[in-house]
């Protein structure tokens, strides 16, 4: 990914605690706009730019299920703070199917096909998750501009 | 003292050890249908392949233009194997390369 002009940062349980504390204050700060990780800190890892999570692996039990919670808490590394965020799983086999339709049962949601055979739609999907993010957020910004001009008529 | 444990996504089993540690407390549960996120919307790519994830995540990525992103991987044989012989793109070094 480095080769393809991303900028990448990589923790792993392999560093040590300082090295980690680094990496994470790197991404932070925005110098690194992809962080690659296992789920050594999937449920520290608290930035509030974080737009996206990627499951690359399903994440999965040791029974060979699928693990819901971790999924779940994965996902809740986006949409911080009332922001609002894009979560996508990558699949590439009937378990992993399977275990993406426990996760849905799991949580009562439908988890939308990205047809990679038709990236105008994929980018059309996403790009849509996104602005309905962002109209979300004038509305809330909306409230104390109309409040104050509630302040305004009420002073005149 | 109090003591207080607290995690949206307690399994069965943890539940049923919080109450045999703590029998008089006071608990707040939620459904876990109600568990997921509003403002997260979820999708997946259904690929053919190991390889066709890594194709399909680059060319993704090679769409968007996102702030800051999370990849998590699995640390299995099947992902070591593709970190060390598979795309030299995937193979990073030991520690962070920014940009």
């Amino acid at each position: 990914m480095i080769a393809d002009g991303h900028e990448v940062a990589h923790l792993s349980s392999a560093l040590e605690g300082h090295d980690r504390d680094l990496v994470i204050d790197r991404f932070r700060q925005g110098q690194a706009k992809v962080l690659i990780t296992t789920n050594v800190i999937a449920r520290g890892i608290d930035v509030s730019s974080v737009t996206m999570v990627v499951n690359y692996d399903i994440p999965t039990k040791r029974n060979g299920d699928a693990d819901a919670e971790t999924y779940l808490h994965r996902i809740g590394r986006t949409g911080r703070f009332g922001r609002v965020g894009v979560a996508v799983t990558f699949i590439s086999d009937r378990e992993q199917w399977m275990r993406l339709a426990q996760i849905q049962k799991h949580f009562g949601v439908e988890i939308e096909n990205l047809n990679r055979n038709d990236w105008d739609a994929v980018e059309e999907s996403v790009r849509n998750a996104i602005k309905h993010a962002k109209v979300g957020q004038k509305k809330r910004a909306a409230v104390p501009s109309e409040s104050a001009m509630q302040t305004d008529g009420a002073a005149a | 003292m109090q003591t207080v444990l607290f995690s949206a996504t307690f399994p069965e089993n943890v539940l049923g050890f919080a109450r045999i540690f703590a029998p008089d407390a006071n608990m707040i549960t939620l459904k876990h249908e109600e568990l997921t996120v509003e403002g997260i919307k979820q999708f997946f790519f259904d690929c053919d392949s190991p390889e066709s994830k890594y194709q399909t995540l680059v060319k993704f990525y090679g769409m968007l233009t996102v702030n800051s992103s999370i990849i998590f991987c699995a640390v299995s044989a099947e992902t070591r194997r593709g970190i060390g012989n598979g795309n030299s793109a995937l193979k990073l070094p030991p520690r962070l390369r920014g940009g």
